[in-house]
Formats: structure tokens, sequence, C-alpha cells
């Protein structure tokens, strides 16, 4: 990872690391050899596509099913062996997952009555959890009778109530409604950073994931791509698939210079070949349409470079406009985000509009 | 039925829009909803009709009476038939659902075809003839029969035993392995609606294997399962057949007794009356079955 | 009445034909007779010979119990058909609903082919007048083992033997067994039985229950149990029972108490309302003949009522010796005592 560590990711220790687990069913492998740290305390979101292995991941942390390979570890201890009933986790299930001929006081009370705690401590800790819930007043309600916001209320209060090292949530929000799916995408983010506790939450959905997530885990094809910060997943892509995942992105063919190594050229020009790019071949430059300006003509600063695209579209997208330039001699598209009062320079479809940009927001990706 | 149900379809893809209600319309609806009820509701009514009809030397007077119901509440042979035949359905019910319940349980466990092929062999005595069925059951409980057989060469018992054939035992055992299946498939239909993920959900909240059963799969299968017995309970309080057949001197069920009115004395207002009261009692189960059924929904 | 079920199970017609000749179109300006009988009593053979004799067409109706013929006899008065084949005990009620005509014997020249037991069957007889005409018979023997028995019992007194408690099955038929206890017990009419005598059977078959390993449900279901082992002694269902045991590897025997055994005997009768009473007389002569009635011994193994030497070829001397059936008292009481003493627990 080029990007520095911050001082809280050195600080935190690592709660579950996954080294070298793989799962397989017959022939076919759904999840290749998979090394992954989970730090105390963190929102970890596993970010994929259908069938990219996230819910393996998941069902392997919970110990739904075992590891084909590889290890688990909690806080060093290797649980790839203990039952699921006595691993200190509790799972969100994406249908909730209620008991549906339990009260909603009965269903969160279920992991507590299981153990056997004391029943004037499970009276009092189901109380506490479904006042944070919100969910005081529906306690004798049964499942069949709440909206799917209180369900899924009713999932998370039966998942914390037991206190568990780390909460698995499985694509918890995929059956709520957009608006709904805010609201709740707010308060998880809210209930977690009050418990404190570490959160594993699988989606599909990049904005969930961005906007929810200390760190995000994003999947391919049973591949851990990479794991980072949302900024970092979002600016620092690592692969062409992550680049391509998370919004609007440019990419661009680059080559290495015939006459100097090191040197890539692409349509926006001549770039450095960083360290951790090698191998020759082609490359792809990834490059965010909002890292680019208009070049006023002020004086460059250090590690900034300009060129030139002619304005084939303009799109207004509100505070921001689109525009749509054609750059280097293939005449690539490139898309350009500028805020909308900078593109308002009485500009004309076939102008040549000049663009600046930061040499270190252009990653050099390998051709896949 | 199928003429009707065809009258319906073509009613509805060239027939006039859908909220003119032509008269044609009305007409078949009146075919699809009337022509069953009418068949299913008419022979019933005819039954009970029939019930409250005076019958003097062999011949229906016609006038109205409650006379076949008194005879049958004053006759101390006909209640203590009747009672026994409810004691023997419910008994077989119970060991067809306790049974059922088991087998259903075990075929629900497993995974993959397996499951599929041994639920398909569970039901296959379904499609086999009743009464080649009975003689089944008697050909392995008789006399000279395997479970005889077996007990013998095994030398467990030295003579051939009548332990098993020709008494109530023998009615139970066979009557519960013929209403087997009827229970094994409601049951495990009941199992089958579990949702997988509950089972997860339970062992995630720490539940083993045990209580997983005892506090989700068995609360939740029981209701359905029992309406299932309760379906095996009405099938077997009509069937004399099978009682008659392995139960010996003492096979005799109220189903023979309303067939001996019907069939042998011709005395069909008493019969029908006896009819009554054994639809009476069926109707009452199926309700039960049905709100049993419904509440395990609603849960 | 479950020998029908061995009837049309054994006897070989040819169902296809027979049915074929059910639906034959009605010949434009020729007779029809329309008959109501059990399968095996219309033989296609002599049914094509009566056709041809008489320029008619024959359509056959099959029936399978005694219900159905009172049922389609009286949804039309007898309108529907022409003769009808049925058994001595429901003579009564068929005259007593006023289905059925006398037979005009002089119509029927062959009758002088019947056997001296079957000219004046009371059961057929009201007013004076014969409603029907003997065609064929059989009994309700006493069948038993001959490995415990090296001779015949003598008596239906064997049936309540403790001896052979366990060991006995009897019909489930509550006119056959009342009537045949009441043989038992000396009763002069076994189909009238006082009140005093009711309570005297009923205390008898109380008695034997304690015996009765199974009230078996039919012909075929007496045999599998007897066949099966572990009883000795049945009170029959009809004489093809033995065959059908022998045939199973039972050795048996079948015999007459000399109390006397039930009998009964299937008698073609002329419908109240037959359309052609000249043919329908001529149907019930043709079933009087010689070549008839052999036919029917050597094919169902019952006894005709014309051919004395076919029945002794068969085993059935008898007939002198049974009480033919006749119509009770009060069929529904019977029915009553019978179901009371199945419904009453064995004493031990």
């Amino acid at each position: 990872m080029t990007a520095a560590l911050s001082e809280e990711e050195v600080v935190r220790p690592n709660v579950i690391q996954l080294v070298g687990v793989t799962k397989s069913y017959r022939n076919l492998n759904v999840l290749k050899p998979v090394d992954l740290d989970i730090k105390d305390g963190e929102f970890l979101t596993i970010l994929g596509p259908s069938g990219s292995g996230k819910t393996t991941i998941l069902r392997m942390i919970g110990g739904f099913t075992p590891p084909t390979s590889g290890r688990i570890l909690l806080r060093g201890a290797d649980i790839s062996q203990v039952p699921i009933f006595r691993r200190p986790f509790n799972t969100v299930f994406q249908d909730y997952a209620l008991f549906p001929h339990m009260t909603v006081a009965k269903n969160v009370a279920y992991g507590l009555r299981i153990r056997r705690r004391p029943a004037e401590e499970i009276k009092t800790k189901v109380a506490a959890v479904l006042e944070t819930v919100n969910l005081t007043d529906k306690a004798e309600r049964y499942p069949s009778e709440l909206s799917g916001g209180q369900r899924q209320r009713v999932a998370l209060a039966r998942a914390i109530v037991c206190e568990p090292q780390v909460i698995l949530l499985d694509e918890p929000l995929a059956a709520l409604d957009a608006e709904l799916r805010r609201s709740m995408q707010e308060f998880l983010k809210d209930l977690q950073r009050r418990i404190r506790t570490t959160f594993v939450f699988i989606t599909h959905d990049q904005e969930e994931a961005i906007s929810m997530s200390d760190r995000i885990a994003v999947m391919d094809h049973g591949n851990l791509i990479q794991v980072g910060t949302p900024q970092e997943i979002y600016y620092k892509p690592r692969t062409e698939f992550v680049a391509k995942f998370f919004g609007e992105n440019n990419l661009l063919p680059a080559q290495p210079d015939n006459n100097a190594a090191n040197i890539l050229e692409s349509p926006l020009g001549k770039h450095s070949l960083p360290a951790s790019a090698k191998g020759g071949g082609s490359f792809l430059l990834a490059i965010r349409p909002e890292s680019f300006s208009i070049h006023d003509g002020s004086e460059l600063r250090q590690g900034q470079s300009v060129c030139v695209g002619r304005l084939e579209n303009v799109t207004f997208l509100g505070a921001t406009t689109q525009l749509s330039l054609n750059v280097g001699k293939a005449q690539q598209t490139i898309k350009v985000r500028v805020p909308t009062g900078q593109s308002g320079n009485n500009l004309a479809f076939g102008d040549d509009v000049p663009l600046r940009w930061s040499e270190a927001d252009v990653n050099v990706l390998p051709r896949g | 039925m199928m003429t009707v149900v065809s009258a319906e379809l073509a009613d509805t893809s060239v027939g006039p829009p859908r909220w003119l209600a032509s008269p044609g319309k009305i007409v078949v609806r009146l075919l699809v909803y009337g022509v069953p009820t009418v068949m299913i509701l008419a022979p019933l009514m005819s039954f009970l009709a029939y019930s409250f009809l005076e019958q003097k030397d062999n011949i229906v007077t016609g006038h109205l009476t409650l006379a076949n119901y008194a005879a049958f509440f004053q006759s101390g042979s006909y209640l203590y038939v009747f009672f026994g035949t409810v004691k023997l359905a419910f008994v077989v019910a119970t060991v067809a659902l306790f049974l059922g319940y088991i087998i259903s349980y075990l075929i629900w466990r497993l995974e993959g075809s397996t499951r599929y092929l041994l639920l398909l062999l569970s039901a296959l005595p379904l499609v086999m003839n009743y009464v080649v069925k009975i003689y089944a059951m008697r050909s392995i409980l008789g006399f000279n029969g395997f479970l005889n057989s077996f007990l013998m060469a095994s030398g467990i018992i030295n003579a051939p035993s009548k332990l098993f054939i020709f008494n109530q035992t023998a009615v139970m055992l066979a009557m519960a392995v013929i209403y087997l299946p009827f229970g094994i498939l409601p049951i495990f239909l009941a199992l089958e609606r579990i949702p997988q993920s509950l089972l997860s959900a339970a062992a995630d909240l720490g539940a083993k294997p045990g209580q997983i059963f005892l506090t989700v799969i068995l609360p939740l299968s029981l209701p359905g399962s029992i309406a299932g017995a309760l379906f095996v309970m009405v099938i077997a309080l009509g069937d004399y057949l099978t009682p008659q057949m392995v139960g010996g001197s003492e096979g005799f069920t109220f189903g023979r007794a309303i067939w001996s009115q019907f069939g042998m004395a011709f005395n069909w207002p008493f019969g029908a009356a006896l009819a009554v009261v054994l639809l009476v009692t069926v109707i009452a189960l199926i309700g039960l079955a049905s709100l049993i059924a419904r509440k395990a929904r609603l849960g | 009445m479950k020998r029908r079920e061995f009837l049309s199970l054994t006897t070989t017609m040819a169902a296809g034909a027979l049915a074929s000749s059910a639906f034959k179109p009605a010949k434009a300006a020729g007779k029809e007779l329309r008959i109501l009988t059990w399968e095996g009593y219309a033989d296609d053979q002599w049914v094509k010979a009566f056709e041809q004799k008489t320029g008619s067409t024959v359509s056959i109706s099959y029936t399978g119990s005694v219900d159905e013929i009172f049922a389609k006899m009286t949804a039309s008065g007898g309108a529907d058909f022409d003769v009808i084949a049925i058994e001595t005990s429901s003579y009564k009620r068929l005259t007593q609903e006023k289905l059925l005509q006398p037979v005009d014997l002089a119509k029927v020249p062959q009758s002088s082919n019947l056997l001296p037991a079957f000219r004046s069957v009371s059961a057929i007889i009201f007013d004076g007048k014969p409603y029907a005409v003997p065609f064929a018979w059989g009994s309700i023997p006493l069948i038993y083992s001959t490995d415990t028995f090296k001779t015949a019992p003598d008596s239906w007194s064997i049936l309540w033997d403790p001896k052979y408690k366990g060991r006995i099955i009897v019909m489930d038929d509550a006119n056959n067994a009342i009537v045949t206890t009441a043989l038992l017990l000396g009763f002069k009419d076994p189909f009238n039985l006082s009140a005093d005598q009711f309570l005297q059977v009923k205390a008898k078959l109380l008695e034997q229950k304690a015996n009765v390993a199974s009230y078996y449900a039919g012909f075929d279901d007496g045999v599998s149990i007897f066949a099966q082992g572990g009883i000795d002694l049945m009170m029959s269902m009809g004489e093809p029972q033995a065959p059908m045991l022998r045939s199973r590897g039972a050795n048996v025997g079948l015999t007459i108490p000399k109390e006397g055994a039930i009998g009964w005997i299937d008698c073609w009768a002329i419908s109240a309302k037959a359309r052609d009473t000249e043919l329908a007389h001529a149907w019930v002569d043709a079933m009087l003949e010689k070549a008839v009635g052999t036919y029917i011994s050597e094919k169902t193994g019952y006894g005709n009522t014309t051919n004395g030497d076919a029945n002794e070829k068969i085993g059935l001397t008898y007939s002198d010796r049974l009480v033919f059936l006749q119509a009770p008292e009060d069929f529904g009481r019977r029915i009553e005592l019978w179901n009371e003493i199945k419904a009453t627990p064995v004493q031990q």
C-alpha cells in the first residue's frame, strides 16, 4: 500500500485474521486464497458483485461453513474448527431470520436465554437494547406485525444484545426501499459508533460501502482485490475492476515510451512510471473526472500537468458540470467534472479546452 | 369441469373487457363456482335430508323425525363403536404423527438427491392399492407371516404367535403403517417451510443442535404436523376395511356399522343419521386442523 | 351377497363380448329383452341362441350388489328391465314394493326340467303364485381342516368348542350368522324368530365370539386368512371357497352339519312393468334348458336346478338338507343384533 497507514490503524489490534483462507465446492473455487485483517472496532465493508465470494467470507467467519483451507484467527487463536454456537459473533441476516413464533422481546432475548443468563439480566439487557433501536413499544409484537425497517432493527437488537466481539451483517439493507435504506445506513453507522463493536458488513452497493465504512474490502470472482479506506479505494484503485467499480472514472491506455524507460505515454501526455507498476507491456491510467480542472493559465505547481481537449459535450449535473473532451492523437474521450461556476466561460462545442491535473491523482494500473 | 375452465379462459382472451359484466360471464361464473358446489353439496344435503326421514317396515314414509338420531344416542352399542372408532383413529393419528415426525425429520435433514428419493419412496405406498396394502400387512403380521417366521428363525419364539394379528394391536400397527405416508408428507412440508436462515440464526445466537430443535424446529413444525395428523385421523375414521381385515373379532368400526345399514339392513335413514354423525365429527376435525394451520402461518 | 365378488372374478367371461352385446343397437322393428343380472348368468352363447330363436335383441345390464338391483328397479318401478336374476330372500321386499309379476309356468314349459327340490320353494311363492324360477344354488357349509379333523365335524356346535379358541373364522354377515345359530339351537323357523329366540341367539353368538379369530369380510378374505394358517374351522361363504383353499395348499373338507345349513337360490323373475312379457317368459324358459344348468355347474361350481348329474359331479348332492334363505322378520333388527355382537368386547 502506497499511502501511509493512519495512526489509528496502526494502533488498532486485529480481531479477526483470515490467513490463506479458501473455499471450494466440489471442483468450483468460490474463494481464492484470502488474507484479511479485521481491526477491533472498525466498520469493515466487504464489497463485491454477486458471486464474488463476499458472503462466503462472512459465512466462514460466522462458522456456518468451514474453510476448505487456511485459518481463521480470533485475536490470534485459531477458531477454524470452533462450532458456530461457540463463536462470539452474531449475524444480522439478509432476510432478518426473526423467529416468527416469538415476540420481539423473545427474539431479542433468544441468545441470552440459550446461554442461560439470569432472568433479571435478560430483562434489563433486552429492555436496554430495545431502547437503543427504538423498539421499546413493539416488545410484545410478533415479527409478522412489523414493517421491514422495524424487523431490521429487531435483527440488529438480537445480535447486539449478546455483546459479540464482531457483528456480521449480510446485506441487511438489500430488502429495504431507497429512503428507508438511507436512514438505516445512518442508524447503523451511528449505532456502530455508540457500541464500539466491530461490524463486518456485506454489500454490493458501492455508495453504501463508501458512505458507511471505515475500510472497504473489494472482492471480485473469489479474489480479494483491494482493502483500504473509502478514499484509498476511490482515488487509489489498484486494478481496473476497482477503478471501474466506483462511480465515474477515466481509463486511458498507456504505453511505455520507446526512448525513455520509466516514462509512459498516454493520450494526456507523458507520465513517469511509478516503481510499483513494474513490467513491460501496456498499462491503463485511471483518473477521476473531478481530478481535472480547467487550466486558467496560472503557474503550474510541482507535479502538475496540462493538456488540451476538444469539447464534445456538456452535461449539467447541478453543483458540478460534466464536460466530455477528446484528447490525444487518437481523440480519446475523457470526462471532466468541474464546479458549475467554473465551466460557464462561454465554452462552445469544438473549442479547445486547456486542462490541468496533478500527476499524483493518476493511477497507473496493469492492463487486465 | 374442463369445459367450464376453458370457457372462462376463452372469455378472458376474446370476450368483452373485464369490467363489462356480460350475461355470459355471469353464466360462466355460476358454472365455475356452482357446479362443484352442487356436486359436493347435493349428495351431502340428500344424506342430511335422509337422516330426518322416518322408515317403517323397510319403507321410507316421508315423515320427518329425529328418531334416527335418538336411536343412535340411545343405543349402547353404536355409541360404543363410535367412541371406539374415534379413539382408534386418534391413536393411529398419534402414532402416525410420532413416527411420521421422526421419519420426516430424518429425511428433511438429508441433503441432495437422496432426500427427495427417500421422500418419494416414503410416498410410494400412496399409489399402491389400499386392499393390497392390507393384505401385505396381514402377510407380515399373520400366523405364518414374515414377523412370526423371523421371530422363530431368530429363536425368540418356538411356535407362531397370534399376538400380532386379529386384535387391536394389529389394527393399530397396520393402520399406522398404511397411513404413515399421509403423515409424512404434511410433516415434511411443515419442516420444509422453516427457512434455513432461522436455523442458522439460532446457531449463530449460540444454540446447540438440540436447542435449535426444541426452540425453533419443533415449535414451527408442530402445528403443521398436528394438522397433518388430524387429516390422518379423518381418513382413519372412515376406514373400516383395515380393522375388519386385521382386527379379527375386535375389528368392528363405525364405518362398518354405517355400511351395514345401507348394504345389509336397507335402513337408509338410520344409516344416513350415522353418516351425518361421522361427517360432523370429520368437519370438526378438519376445522380444528385448519385453525391450527392458520395459526401456525400467522405466528 | 359376497359370493358375487367371487363369481365376477372367477367366471371367465369375455367382458368385451358381453359389453358389445349390451350396446348392440336395437333392431328397428325387432323385439328387445332387457336383462338385469350378475356377471356369469347371461353367457354370450345362450344370449346369441336366444336372439336367433326369438328374433329379438338382448341388452344386458350387470349389477354388483343387491342394493343396486333394488335401486335400479325402484327408480322406474321396474319399467327399465324385463327380467332380473336375484336371490330368494329378496322376493318379499320386491313383491311388497310391487316390482315383480308372477311367472306363468304355462309359458315356461321347461320348468318340468326343475329338480324336485326346486319345484316349490316357499320363499318365492306369494299368494300361491310363483314369482320366480330357481336357476342356480349353493350353501353356507362348514369348512374344516382335514389336518385337524380326520372325520368331518357333524355339528355346528364345533364352532363353540373352546378347544378351537382363536382357530375359527366366521363370515361378517348378520343374517347368515343368525340363521345358522338358530339352526343349531333347533328353532323351527330361523327366519321368524321370537323375542326370546333373539335373546338366545344373541347369547349364543356372544359366547362364540370368544372363539372367533376374525369375522372375515369377503370370499377372498376368508380364504386368505384360512390359508395363512392357524385356522381349523370356518363358517364359509359358499362351496367355491373349498377348492380355492386347496389350490393354496390348505387341506380342507366341506360338510353340511346335521342341523342343516343355509341354502341360497338365484332365480329368474319378471319385472312388473316388463315390456314384452311373452319374450321375458321365453328367456326364463330358455334358462331352464338342461344344457344351461350343466354349464352353470361346470363353470361356476354352484348347483344348478335342472341337471342332477352335473350337481353330483361337483359334489352338490345335499340340496335337500339345506334351509333356503327367506326374507327374515326384520332385517334391521338382525343387523342391530349382529352389530351389537361385534361391538361387545370379548369376555375373556
